[in-house]
């Protein structure tokens, strides 16, 4: 992993041409930017590749929200979130909604390696937690 | 009237269709407004963490994809309970060392930040306690009743609320109260290669303090301050550190002391966290006006946990393959032994760090950066220590270097030329092994270091107290034990201590007191040597 911070510059530029005007990656231009470098065949080229997938990676989980709901819930509710999840992170969000039964009731959001929780399955634990420390 | 007297709920199985009606009603009313109100005490704020997925975990070690806000030493939280501390915060992963039964866990496992650092409990309930590096029982005596915890890792205190070493530390050893003396708030290095006798210095120390500090409750003087000891086990076999437990049980001492224990089976980043666990735990004596003693056992087995882990986290490596910051690992521990000033408290952390040396080579990398860190250090050798010279103190590489400005008075003068005589008697014993005729001041100085040496035998877990050493001190100087064979001093040594412990307390008592050998305490002093010299055969 250390290796590859040498191609640090490089790849962030990578990842800037396989996205569009909105900053969302695109598949053609992923494509695009593949066909190029197996073209010209860079030293490193193995090293860059994998370097290439781990921002690629990072950028995605960025404009990933995974939203799970401890009951089903209605359009109005996830139109109304996506809404303000894109106005907090300035950009257009992919929203990733399921149900969790493990839940019980509630919401928990990720958003990269941020949780925002309040189910009452974190309640239960805290209060675990707190019976058991 | 009847039905004035008695609610509605008291009807539910009443013949009367209306009662029975009422009767459910109110019940019902009362149970939603049960609910009603636990759901407006209920707060509905959602709380914010930072997760993170284990990418790689291998010995003990966990890297953390994720965790963009993690702290610098900021607790992680695993599946199963298990926490962590972030020590490398890189730019893509987060390297934590784990904490417990790492088993359990496996790669894409969530970890998430807690925004607490590693604190371990504190106060007078770990006496008498065996703990692990996090301050969890380990002696199966129930659960630690502490309120107080303080963090493991801490910032040393600064210039201004310390003072300088005024009170002494006797640590019962009599070639080291005389020759290396400790003060309160120092930091004495103990050295030498394995088995030297270096824990039982430490141990002895130990020992004698709760025998000072039992002494002292006693006589209830106010002014008294007790010194309440934590004795850091790091690295070491399990059968040793129960050998040390069963002995300081024994003696009585376990009272006031603490065991850390993170044996050599446990997991390198329990062993690192250690000795920093326990020096929260006495930084709090420390810090509320009290003295407290830690011994580290030992810090070379500190270096190597600490090495291993610094491997694992890929951190660049250096001489010896340990990290670069090394020395900042000890400095950062050792600086946190202080003497506080009256404005901060008046308390004080002395700190007896233990190094192992290998074939006696003391310009290795560990040992050197400790000595340079300590305030001075006991040296012990293997020779003397094979020849039966007990407690193997080398009197030339041994060396204290504020601990004499804490001596007693009375001890200072009695003792003052004896690391002298000494250094010298060592160097004409190695010169007159040549020689057939020697002058008369020659053979002098090696009878006297001849009966000085055996003077400073003394056994394991067998403490002297101060002003019986200056009494066998003072008998020394003043030429008692000339008329004595060499190979009898040591037996000497012990029927004195006896006769001074029992016949010749008043004297003992009068030094003990004024802490000064004044012209009526040598009187007495001399009489009573000279009663004892009369009696021994």
């Amino acid at each position: 992993m250390v290796m590859l911070f040498r191609y640090n510059n490089l790849v962030r530029e990578l990842v800037n041409k396989s996205s569009n005007e909105h900053g969302i990656i695109e598949m053609s231009l992923v494509n695009e930017v593949l066909s190029g470098l197996r073209e010209c065949k860079p030293t490193g080229h193995r090293d860059i590749l994998k370097a290439y997938l781990f921002e690629i990676r990072k950028t995605l989980r960025k404009q990933l929200v995974e939203v799970e709901f401890g009951c089903q819930p209605n359009e109005s509710l996830i139109s109304s979130l996506k809404s303000k999840l894109d106005t907090i992170t300035s950009h257009s969000l992919d929203l990733q909604v399921s149900k969790n039964d493990q839940l019980i009731a509630g919401y928990r959001v990720r958003l990269v390696d941020d949780v925002f929780e309040d189910s009452i399955q974190s309640r239960l634990s805290k209060l675990s937690q707190s019976l058991t420390s | 009237m009847f039905l004035k007297t008695q609610s509605n709920q008291d009807y539910p199985n009443s013949p009367n269709p209306l009662l029975r009606k009422l009767s459910y009603l109110s019940i019902m009313s009362s149970i939603t407004e049960l609910i009603r109100k636990e759901i407006e005490s209920l707060s509905t704020d959602s709380t914010r963490t930072n997760v993170g997925t284990i990418t790689t975990l291998a010995d003990g070690v966990a890297r953390v994809d994720g965790l963009s806000k993690v702290m610098y030493n900021e607790m992680i939280e695993f599946p199963n309970n298990v926490l962590g501390i972030a020590l490398n915060l890189e730019e893509n992963s987060v390297g934590c060392i784990l904490l417990g039964d790492v088993s359990s866990l496996k790669e894409g496992d969530e970890a998430r930040t807690t925004g607490r650092l590693l604190s371990v409990p504190v106060g007078k309930e770990l006496l008498g306690r065996v703990v692990d590096a996090v301050g969890r029982p380990m002696d199966g005596k129930g659960a630690i009743k502490s309120d107080e915890t303080l963090p493991v890792e801490r910032i040393a205190p600064g210039i201004i609320p310390r003072k300088s070493v005024d009170q002494p530390l006797q640590t019962g050893i009599m070639a080291v109260d005389s020759m290396v003396p400790i003060g309160r708030g120092q930091r004495e290095l103990i050295i030498g290669d394995r088995s030297t006798g270096k824990t039982t210095i430490a141990i002895d120390t130990i020992i004698n303090q709760a025998k000072i500090n039992k002494q002292g409750e006693k006589s209830g003087d106010p002014n008294f301050r007790p010194v309440y000891c934590i004795y850091v086990a790091v690295g070491q076999k399990n059968a040793n550190v129960a050998r040390t437990i069963k002995t300081l049980e024994e003696s009585g001492a376990m009272e006031y002391v603490t065991i850390v224990s993170a044996p050599a089976a446990d997991n390198p980043a329990n062993q690192y966290l250690a000795p920093y666990s326990g020096c929260a735990m006495g930084e709090w004596y420390m810090e509320n006006g009290m003295d407290a003693l830690i011994v580290y056992d030992d810090l070379s087995k500190h270096a190597v946990a600490y090495r291993q882990i610094s491997l694992i986290l890929k951190r660049p490596s250096g001489r010896e393959a340990y990290p670069g910051d090394v020395f900042y690992l000890h400095s950062r521990l050792l600086e946190r032994s202080a003497r506080l000033n009256e404005d901060s408290g008046n308390g004080s952390l002395t700190a007896l760090p233990i190094i192992e040396t290998q074939m006696g080579d003391v310009s290795g990398y560990i040992p050197t950066n400790v000595i340079s860190i300590t305030d001075g250090q006991i040296f012990l050798e293997t020779d003397l220590f094979n020849k039966g010279i007990r407690p193997a103190v080398s009197v030339g590489l041994s060396v204290s270097r504020v601990g004499s400005a804490a001596q007693i008075k009375a001890y200072k003068k009695v003792a003052g030329k004896v690391k002298l005589e000494l250094a010298q008697f060592r160097e004409l014993a190695a010169f007159s092994q040549f020689e057939s005729d020697l002058d008369a001041t020659t053979k002098a100085s090696l009878d006297r270091g001849a009966r000085i040496v055996e003077l400073f035998k003394q056994t394991a877990s067998n403490p002297i107290s101060v002003e019986v050493q200056t009494a066998i001190m003072w008998a020394m100087q003043n030429n008692f034990f000339d008329s004595i064979a060499v190979s009898d001093v040591n037996r000497a040594t012990q029927s004195l201590r006896d006769y001074m412990e029992t016949q010749g307390k008043e004297a003992c008592e009068l030094i003990y007191s004024t802490g000064k050998l004044e012209e009526e305490t040598e009187q007495k002093l001399r009489s009573a040597v000279e009663d004892w010299k009369r009696t021994f055969s």
